[in-house]
């Protein structure tokens, strides 16, 4: 399952809506600086250095939910963008998903057993998920969705897939625009999984995409990647491929809280348009 | 370039033109030109399968010297399987990997392993294969199609959100069949279920909302696509056996040299082989994640085993009836079964558990 890019996404776009919550001034402003950056490199060893003091500040306050969260994003933002190894990917992606559990559980009960209740239970519960529950709830389905694509080769982590959609569908009804419109990417990219023949529905994810182009405006440049790697590679849509991922390479990464993700969301569409004659 | 337009020649070339290309290629040895064979396939990129078919591909490059290049055409962006096909019949296409349904006017007898409940389990399969496959490929060969192998999908099952055990409890279940499968639809109503002709992407929401309550498929297939979070039972009795087949129209094929042939066929051959085992070894872990996930896998008592087996048996004679497969092979399958089962001490064919 290609959801690398997503997570990296979600997660480097949650930064700043989850660090906000850090009330410690230094965890604020190393946010900032991280998804100001524009050089990958420092980016990366930054990184590194904030998860280990989310880490020791995690000791000092097991319970804080906002530093869960924050911690949440960060591995799965170091994980997907900074991470090659497969191995060392799924134990990021699980330290993300166990803290999503503790602090999604810890804030909303029908959380705890998400994992467990039957799907019927978990929807019907999903229908009292209110503006309030927004946060804590996409934490939890990306970080479910993050870690079921580092384990895609296990068949037990592909059946939770579900669940994890479930959540998100229910937040896009709640609050589309949360985390730049992250809830409309995850779906995107869930739909773009499979052709039509085999049980996949790339228009609905289609719409998603330009749904969350829409929401997210001409600055965030991520989900034009995604409609390219997605979509149009599913559907061989070459001219939709090499259009998109090229305004991508011409735009201004620059803009403010986005730079990082918009770096490398351009290092990815570079890459996407090298491999496209071997692909088209 | 591919295969088939290799020796192509545009018509708007002046004669002269013609002429002297033609004098050049009587005097000076061939050059190696590339053949590219462009595969069509529904399996979607980023799967097992698609990684064995690029492995193999760039197996043929380097084995064939660059002389021929495999190109992948993957998630059905070819069209359906009747659209590959016409794809292959004008040379648009030298490869594809196809339901055994699409060769129904071609080569029916392809369909062979599907006929309805035949196989107890999966070590009937094996044994059934190891000595059908090559007659099956032989008959594809003989009609134009070189083969170089079958590949499992799985044995499907009913998977049901009521229970269901025998024959009365089936009457009245929805069940999905794909939408344009008339085997499909021959096979459920032999059990005298009705089925609901469904697209594969409507499944998933048809369970939802009930418009179905049932489908026989796959244990994998149901798992990636996530109806099992809409089904509770399983009957633990393995309704068809699927598989694909990947096939090159001989008249592309047959313009690569001798030597080039037999690197594809074998490179070809060995990613098939490879797809057929990891899908058998995830049909496996798939049971049990489904067992994990709460699914109850239903146990039939011997009466009920044979009841379902003997409307199973009735649809068989209709396909044979039908034209579906013929007499011959249906013989031949029975055969073997029944040599297998007489030596496994089971000749009654009853299910054994996984």
């Amino acid at each position: 399952m290609r959801f690398v890019a997503l997570v990296l996404c979600a997660a480097l776009c949650g930064c700043a809506s989850l660090m906000s919550s850090v009330t410690e001034g230094l965890a604020e402003d190393m946010s900032d600086a991280l998804l100001n950056t524009e050089d990958l490199q420092v980016a990366r060893e930054g990184s590194a250095a904030f998860l280990i003091m989310l880490e020791g500040f995690l000791r000092s306050s097991p319970d804080s939910i906002p530093l869960m969260q924050a911690g949440v994003t960060l591995n799965g933002a170091y994980a997907t963008a900074f991470v090659d190894d497969s191995e060392r990917q799924r134990r990021f992606a699980a330290r993300a998903f166990e803290l999503a559990q503790q602090a999604s559980c810890a804030g909303l009960s029908w959380a705890c057993s998400a994992r467990t209740d039957h799907i019927d239970v978990l929807q019907a519960n999903l229908g009292t998920l209110d503006q309030d529950d927004v946060s804590l709830a996409y934490t939890l389905a990306s970080a479910w969705a993050g870690w079921i694509a580092a384990n895609s080769a296990d068949w037990g982590a592909v059946a939770e897939l579900g669940r994890a959609k479930a959540i998100m569908t229910r937040i896009a009804e709640v609050d589309e625009t949360h985390d730049n419109a992250g809830p409309r990417l995850y779906l995107g990219v869930m739909e773009t999984l499979a052709p039509p023949s085999m049980g996949g529905r790339p228009e609905v994810g289609r719409g998603h995409f330009e749904r969350a182009i829409e929401l997210a405006g001409s600055g965030y440049l991520m989900p034009r990647v995604f409609l390219a790697e997605y979509y149009a590679r599913l559907m061989f849509d070459r001219e939709l491929h090499d259009r998109e991922l090229t305004a991508v390479l011409q735009a201004d990464p620059r803009v403010e809280g986005l730079t990082l993700a918009n770096r490398i969301a351009q290092e990815r569409a570079r890459e996407l348009l090298e491999s496209a004659n071997d692909y088209f | 370039m591919t295969i088939s337009d290799r020796r192509y020649i545009r018509p708007g070339w002046p004669r002269a033109h013609v002429l002297l290309a033609l004098a050049l290629l009587l005097v000076w040895p061939l050059p190696a030109v590339a053949a590219t064979i462009k595969m069509a396939t529904e399996s979607p990129d980023g799967t097992v399968w698609m990684r064995l078919l690029r492995e193999a591909g760039a197996a043929i490059e380097q084995e064939t010297a660059g002389r021929v290049e495999l190109k992948i055409y993957p998630g059905g962006v070819m069209g359906d399987d009747a659209t590959v096909m016409r794809k292959m019949r004008i040379g648009q296409l030298q490869a594809a990997i196809l339901t055994t349904g699409t060769f129904g006017k071609i080569f029916p007898d392809v369909q062979l392993y599907n006929l309805p409940m035949q196989f107890a389990d999966f070590e009937e399969v094996d044994h059934v294969r190891e000595r059908l496959d090559a007659t099956l490929r032989q008959g594809l060969e003989d009609n134009g199609f070189v083969c170089p192998g079958l590949a499992e999908v799985g044995m499907a099952y009913a998977m049901s959100r009521r229970a269901v055990r025998s024959i009365s409890d089936a009457s009245g279940i929805k069940l999905w069949t794909p939408v344009g499968n008339e085997a499909a639809v021959k096979a459920i109503t032999a059990f005298g279920i009705s089925p609901v002709p469904l697209a594969i992407a409507d499944v998933l929401a048809g369970l939802q909302t009930g418009l179905i309550d049932a489908v026989a498929a796959p244990l994998v297939g149901a798992l990636a696509l996530q109806w099992h979070n809409q089904l509770d039972y399983i009957l633990d009795l393995p309704f068809m056996y699927i598989y694909a087949v990947m096939v090159l129209p001989e008249r592309a094929f047959g313009q690569l040299d001798d030597a080039d042939q037999a690197i594809v066929r074998r490179l070809l051959g060995d990613a098939v082989r490879a797809a057929d085992a990891g899908n058998r070894a995830d049909h496996h872990a798939v049971r049990g994640v489904l067992q994990q996930q709460g699914l109850e896998f239903i146990q039939p008592s011997a009466a009920e085993v044979r009841q379902w087996q003997a409307r199973a048996n009735a649809a068989s004679l209709e396909w044979v009836e039908d034209g579906i497969v013929s007499p011959k092979y249906h013989d031949l399958l029975k055969s073997h079964l029944e040599a297998f089962r007489n030596a496994a001490g089971n000749p009654s064919g009853n299910p054994r558990a996984e």
